[in-house]
Formats: C-alpha cells, structure tokens, sequence
C-alpha cells in the first residue's frame, strides 16, 4: 500500500471538505429522506410483527434483535452500498478524466475521499434518523454494551472502504464498456440479498448462506449488525474482522491492477 | 524543452455493423478499422515560446497535445518534453505542466472557484503564501477578484473560463497546453483572455501551445506557428511567412498625381477606384518588380501593399488541397 | 377520441422498431427480472419457513399477491416508469419545449412517449405462476369475481400511474428528485406485503391514504377472497384513482404554467 503522506492527507481533506460544501448545495430534503426509509422499515417490521406471534426467537433473533436489525441495515445500506460509481464512469466515458491524468493524484485515493465527504452528509443525517427511531421503537431498540458498540463502528468503518473498493473496481469496467447500465442491474438485485439487507443471512437455507459467505457481501451489512446485536463471540468478531481486511485487500489491488490496464487502454485510444 | 522527433499515432476504431446480423457478428469476432491521426511528425520548442497549432478538424492537432502532455501514447517516435517520456506521467513532470480544454472544467460545479484553487493548492503542494500570492495576481489580471467565491454555476461562460485558467496556472507550469480555450466565448472575454495569455507568456516566459479555430487567436497570440493537416505538418515557423507561401497574390493600392496610366494594367489586375485610384492584384513573386517600375513612375503619389489577413493565407491553402 | 388512439398506435409501432432489440442487455434484462422475483418469493418462503399464515394468508397466497404485484409492475413499466422517469430530464434538457409545441394534449405524450416492450416478455411468468396457484389450491370465484378483478387491476395502474404523475412533475420544481423517485419504487415493492400485517391505524393510512393495500391487495382479494369489504374498497378505489389522475393533471399544468412564464 501507498505511504500517506502528510500532503495526501491534505488533498484528502480538501477533497472531503469540497465535497461536503456540495453536497449541502443541495438542500437535501430531510423530510423526504426520512421518509424512504420509515416507509419500507413500517411494512417491514409489521411483517416480522404479525410472524412473530406466538413466538419469542425466530432463527436465534428475538424481535427486538430483528426490529434493531432492520433499522441499522436500513440506515447504513445507502452508506454502505457497494454499487457502481458514476462519477468515476462519466469521468471516464466524458473524457472528464484528462483533467484528473494530468495532475500528479491518485485517482482511487482521490474518489475515495469524494465519496467520503459524501457519505458524511449522510451518516449526520442518519445520526438524526436513528435518534427517531430509537424514540418511535424504543420499546424494542436493542442496545449493545460499550464494547460492543466501539468494535461495531470499527467494523462499519472497515466496511465503507471495502464497500468502496468493490465500488471503484467495478465501476472502471467503463474502460471497456460504455454500457454498463446491466452491471447496476445486476449490483441492485444481488446487493441487498447478499449483504443481508434483505433478511439477514443466517435465515436462508444453509447451502445458499454458505454461498453467500464465500464473496465480500455479508461482511459490508451483515456482520456489523451482528457485531452489534452480540450474536458473535469475540473470536468471531475478530475473524470477521480479518475477512472483512482480507476482502478490502484483495478489492484495492484489482482495483489497482484493473486501474494500470484500464489506464494503459485509454492512454492507446481514449481521451 | 520539447522534442518531437518521427511521432506517429495510429487508433484502432471499432467498426460496428449497420444490421442485427453484423452486430452479432462483430460482438465475437470484432473488426478494427485504423485510423492515421498523426503520421512522422517532427518538431522541437524552446522554452518560453508561444506556438500556434492549427489545422482542421480531425488533423491531428487534439492529438498532438494529449500525446506532449502524457495522456495518449504514441504508436511510434520519440517524445520529449523537459526531459521526461511524457506518458509515464512521473508527478515530477506532471507538476510543471498544465491543460486547458475549453470545454472540459475541472472546477467543481457548486461551489466558488476558490475551494477548487484550494484543492489545487494541496495536490501541487503549493505553499501557503505563494498561493495566495498567486491567486491575487491572477485574479487581478483577469479582473475577478470579487467573484472567487461565487458558486461555479452561477457565473457567466466568460468568467468561468478565467477561473478554469487560474486554477490551471496556480502552480506556475512551465509548459501550458491550450486546446480551444476561447471557444464559445464572447468577443470581449476572448480580447481578455487573448491578451492575459500574451502577457503571460513574456512575462513568465512559460511555454504555451495553442490550438484553436480562430485564426485570430493564433494571429495575435502566437509567433510561431504550425500548421498540421490530415495527420502531417505543413508549416513550422512565423507568421509571416505563411503569407508569403500559400498566398500567391497581392493587392496594391496606388494614387497617382493625375489619371491612371493605362500601363499599370500590365501588372496585374486593376480596379480603378476613382480617376487617380486604384487597386491592383498581382503575383506575390511579382512584388518587388512591380514596386521598383512603379516608383520609376513620375506620377506615382502612394502605394499601398494591402496586409493579407494569416486567415485569407490558411484558408487559400487549404482549400487547394480542398480539405475544409 | 380516435386521435388519440391513433397517436398512441404510432407511438407503439415506433417502439417496436426501436426498443426492441434483442441484445445483451436485454437479455440481461430479463434475467435480472426473474432473479429479483425469485428473490422475493424467497423472502416469503423463508418468512413462512417459521409460521403458517401471515396472520391468514397461507403460503400460497402471498406467493399470489407477489405475482401480481411484479404483472402490475410490468405493466406500469410498459407504458409509463421510462416516461416519468425521464420527465426531469427533458425538462431540464429543454426538450420539453419541442413537445409543449405539438397540437396534443401534453400529458398524454409524454406518458406514452416511449412504450418499452420488453416486459411484455416477462409477463407470462408471473401470469403462469397465479394461474398455477389459483388451479392447485381449489379456489372458487365467480365470472363477476374475474371482472371485478380486472377492475381492480386497473384501478390500480391508473393509481400507480397518477401517483408517478403527481411526483415526477415536481421535477419542475427541483433538479434533483431521487429521493422521491426512490420513495415511490420502494413502496411499490411493498404493495406486494399481505394486507393482514396491518392493523388498525396503519390499515387505514395504507388503504385510503398512501394507497399500497388497493394496488395488489385489493384485486387478489376478488380472487382469493381475503378482504373484507372489498366491493366497498373497490368503490373507493375507483373514486380515489379518478381523483388522483385529474390531482395529477392539475399539479402538472400548474407547473407548467410556471414553467413556460419563467421560461429557460
């Protein structure tokens, strides 16, 4: 890996900072922004509701766990979702990228940082959704021990830079493809099953959560969740953690070997 | 400090099919067509020069830049620029050069032009005080200090390109690539930024290559100029000169103490202007000879050789090889 | 009236020379469709792998209800998701302009501007797997049941379609409406939850407010029998699309009056 400088550093956080003033350029609307995601949590959790008569456990989960699940992953899904970059993409297929060639920047550092700045945006506003949620479910919030707590946000974080290397490795196919609309695709229906979003892993039948725990997925969503709820030993934890580096590892060099090829391509016809 | 010797570049076009069929076919056993974008081109540039690049579209003259400034590489030929191979894109050489395209900002768009100067600032390593230093004198040049920090989209085309130049020139390049930076503007921000480059050019002694459609720019911008046409250079060197070698013809204008002596006609083509005026056309390999019998006229009062506009020059050349 | 069914048959032709080609993406295409419905028939198996009834809808049902919530949504894709979805984008294009200028109501082209063909494709699927479910499992309804049922199918585009309708023409307000693009997929998704998972408020605010219950449920109900009150809701629901519809013709010129005041 790149030593960081202190000047890289730098750009990160002009990058960051640029990309933070942006964003609030745009007066997301927090009303609206809430309500995406309260609507689905309602029909989601009236659902595991009415299974759960009659029942205090469903597959290891007690409805609390369940209901705290299902708001997480609602909150960090957007954040977390490894999907196809399109700033990266239209820089490529514009020709917006010369601008970013001729500067001495690492082009994979310098979007993580957009990215970044981005998803700050979001996790402020998250902040304040899961204050709601917690009041609207309070009966039902599980909340973990302070331990758990601080090796959860570690996995998250874990979880945002791999998330963003799958992103950039995916995302400059469009170094050979100018269509990559089925790739998106292919990422939205695949994502939320893979990543737990859709009901946690552990619920599918074995053979197909075995699959599933063989690709990166289940370590962007799943395993934090799970780190959270303590359904996880220590050891566990810290073995999940080691696959979620592994995984980031393996994403970065693709991503950086993908990056030389791709660059080599553009460098012979693009531009 | 750039050295272009033999440089040829040839893309691989993808040619695809006009029905189902060839498409299909194409996906699996896919077809290239090669296009000559730049064939044994050589040339070299001192420091601190100013050279135009022109030609038609599709000349080659796009090509020639991004393949000086690293971002394309060349199928043959040997490329130099301050020493480095510019496609290895070493930081060292990439911090003395800079790229204006007209069309493609590099200012994000939301916010003022002075975070972009900032982002800048970090990725050149640019010390504090040299960057404001340079902010100030370049705004002030450009005459817009109060607008640093109004959000990019809200400024005029004309003042969003002067930000797109300072934000290019914070790190004091020493080679500046042009590529149409007056497109599309107003007549007065194009004079502005004509003049800002002139200036910049004596007195930092950059090295700028220009490549525009404006002849005008080219004009009254750069010294040297090279003329690059269907993938091969045509001219290299003055402007002057370029008039003397594609345009054939001058016109004279004469007035005389009395009448026009029916004589002058034997030169050239006359236009009788009035009874002691006239305009005359001749052969530009005639000029001197014809200046020198019409000085031994007595009646001769003034002659006036008439300035072939550099454009009327290009365009009589190119249109003999019929290419625009 | 003839006009208008004249127009909407060029509309149609043109789709069918342009849009359909059968390439990888379309292919693409519809193996993802199949995916995300095997995905959610998943859900609900998995969901039922730990109860009986979702507080009495069986298995069967549900996977009922998300069938034709997915036939619904391929019919909604058809005709009007590119068109709405792409309203924000020729407004701010301007290419907007080029259609305010046709002798033809407004709304109307642009809701059939472009007829996509490929979920025609997709259709029978869903439609094979009711009508499995509807012959293994003994359920009797009547002729009048099965009209009723098409009634109710169409209630519901007309719903779907003015809701999209209502929210796409904020895009004359805002740049930049993802949110509530993203907001009305999502809760269209959900149409296919069964019913009964409501109760009380909730129940009402989903049935005569924010419409899900009378999209899928509504009609699966002629059919399987399960809502209560259902002529009623169907009443109700054929006033309420009526509202919504003529609700979406105004906001839209209303906007467009804004918008052709305030010009580029």
């Amino acid at each position: 890996m790149q030593l960081k400088n202190i000047l890289k550093e730098t750009v990160f956080f002009r990058v960051i900072v640029n990309s933070i003033k942006e964003a609030s350029a745009y007066r997301v609307n927090h009303l609206l922004s809430f309500l995406v995601i309260l609507l689905p949590l309602i029909f989601v959790l009236s659902l595991w509701d009415s299974v759960f008569t009659g029942k205090a456990m469903i597959n290891g989960y007690s409805k609390s766990a369940l209901i705290t699940y299902y708001i997480l992953s609602i909150l960090l899904f957007d954040i977390l979702y490894p999907g196809l970059n399109y700033n990266i993409s239209s820089d490529i297929k514009d020709g917006k990228l010369l601008n970013f060639l001729i500067k001495p920047l690492d082009y994979l550092s310098y979007n993580f940082a957009l990215r970044a700045g981005i998803n700050l945006m979001y996790s402020v506003s998250s902040l304040f959704l899961i204050f709601i949620f917690i009041i609207l479910f309070i009966d039902s919030f599980y909340f973990p021990s302070f331990w758990r707590l601080i090796f959860f946000f570690l996995s998250v974080f874990i979880a945002f830079i791999l998330s963003y290397m799958i992103s950039f490795t995916l995302s400059i196919i469009s170094f050979w493809t100018e269509e990559i609309t089925w790739l998106d695709v292919l990422i939205d229906i695949i994502v939320p099953v893979a990543t737990g979003a859709l009901i946690p892993i552990s619920f599918f039948p074995k053979t197909f959560s075995k699959i599933i725990y063989l690709s990166p997925f289940p370590y962007i969503l799943n395993f934090p969740i799970d780190v959270y709820l303590g359904k996880i030993s220590v050891k566990e934890i810290l073995s999940g953690f080691l696959i979620q580096i592994m995984w980031l590892v393996i994403f970065y060099l693709a991503g950086k070997i993908l990056w030389s090829y791709g660059l080599k391509k553009y460098q012979a016809s693009g531009g | 400090m750039i050295h272009v010797k033999n440089l040829t570049k040839i893309f691989k076009v993808n040619i695809q099919g006009n029905n189902t069929i060839e498409v299909v076919r194409r996906l699996i056993f896919p077809e290239y067509k090669e296009v000559v974008a730049v064939k044994d081109i050589s040339f070299s540039i001192n420091e601190g020069e100013f050279v135009g690049y022109i030609g038609p579209n599709g000349a080659g003259k796009t090509t020639t830049l991004k393949i000086l400034s690293g971002i394309l590489y060349p199928t043959s030929g040997d490329v130099r620029v301050m020493g480095y191979i510019p496609y290895k894109r070493e930081t060292d050489f990439l911090k003395n050069i800079s790229f204006i395209m007209g069309q493609k900002t590099q200012l994000w768009w939301d916010i003022a032009p002075i975070e972009t100067f900032k982002l800048n600032k970090a990725i050149y390593k640019i010390p504090d005080n040299l960057f404001k230093k340079r902010v100030d004198e370049l705004a002030n040049l450009l005459n817009l200090s109060d607008l640093l920090e109004i959000p990019v989209r809200k400024l005029s085309l004309g003042e969003r390109m002067k930000m797109e130049i300072i934000s290019a020139l914070l790190h004091s390049p020493k080679i500046l690539f042009l590529d149409e930076p007056t497109l599309g503007l107003d007549m007065f921000s194009q004079e502005s930024i004509r003049k800002f480059f002139i200036n910049y050019n004596k007195e930092y002694k950059a090295t700028i290559i220009l490549t525009s459609h404006y002849i005008h720019d080219i004009e009254k911008m750069a010294k040297r100029i090279i003329i690059i046409n269907q993938g091969s250079i045509v001219y290299d060197g003055d402007k002057s000169g370029i008039i003397d070698k594609f345009s054939k013809e001058r016109v004279l204008r004469l007035k005389f103490k009395t009448e026009v002596p029916s004589e002058v006609s034997r030169f050239g083509m006359l236009t009788l202007e009035n009874k002691n005026e006239c305009k005359l056309k001749i052969l530009a390999k005639d000029l001197r000879e014809v200046i020198k019998h019409l000085y031994q006229n007595d009646n001769i009062i003034e002659i006036f050789v008439d300035e072939v506009p550099l454009e009327y020059a290009i365009k009589e050349y190119f249109k003999r090889d019929s290419v625009f | 009236m003839r006009y208008y069914f004249s127009v909407f048959y060029v509309l149609f032709q043109n789709s069918i020379s342009r849009e359909l080609q059968f390439n990888f993406n379309f292919v693409l295409q519809f193996i993802s469709n199949i995916l995300w419905l095997l995905f959610s028939l998943l859900f609900f198996y998995i969901v039922y792998q730990h109860t009986n009834s979702i507080n009495g809808w069986s298995i069967y049902q549900t996977f009922f209800l998300v069938n034709l919530n997915q036939f619904i949504i391929y019919i909604y894709q058809m005709f009007f998701a590119k068109n709405i979805n792409q309203l924000s984008e020729i407004i701010r294009m301007g290419t907007l302009d080029n259609y305010i200028i046709k002798p033809i109501d407004l709304q109307f082209l642009i809701s059939f501007r472009y007829i996509d063909l490929r979920p025609l494709f997709m259709l029978p699927l869903p439609l094979f797997i009711m009508i499995y479910i509807i012959k293994t499992n003994e359920h009797n309804f009547s002729f009048i049941d099965f009209i009723l049922f098409i009634v109710a199918i169409i209630m519901a585009i007309i719903i779907r379609y003015s809701i999209g309708f209502i929210i796409g023409s904020f895009a004359f307000l805002f740049t930049r409406i993802y949110a509530l693009n993203a907001l009305q997929n999502e809760f269209l998704k959900y149409a296919g939850y069964p019913a009964s998972i409501f109760r009380g408020v909730k129940e009402k605010i989903f049935t005569f407010i924010i419409p899900v219950i009378l999209i899928a449920n509504l009609p699966a109900s002629f059919v399987l029998k399960l809502l209560e009150n259902k002529e009623i809701l169907l009443l109700y629901s054929f006033f309420y699309s009526i509202f919504l519809f003529f609700l979406s013709r105004l906001i839209f010129y209303k906007m467009l009056e804004k918008y052709t005041s305030a010009s580029s």
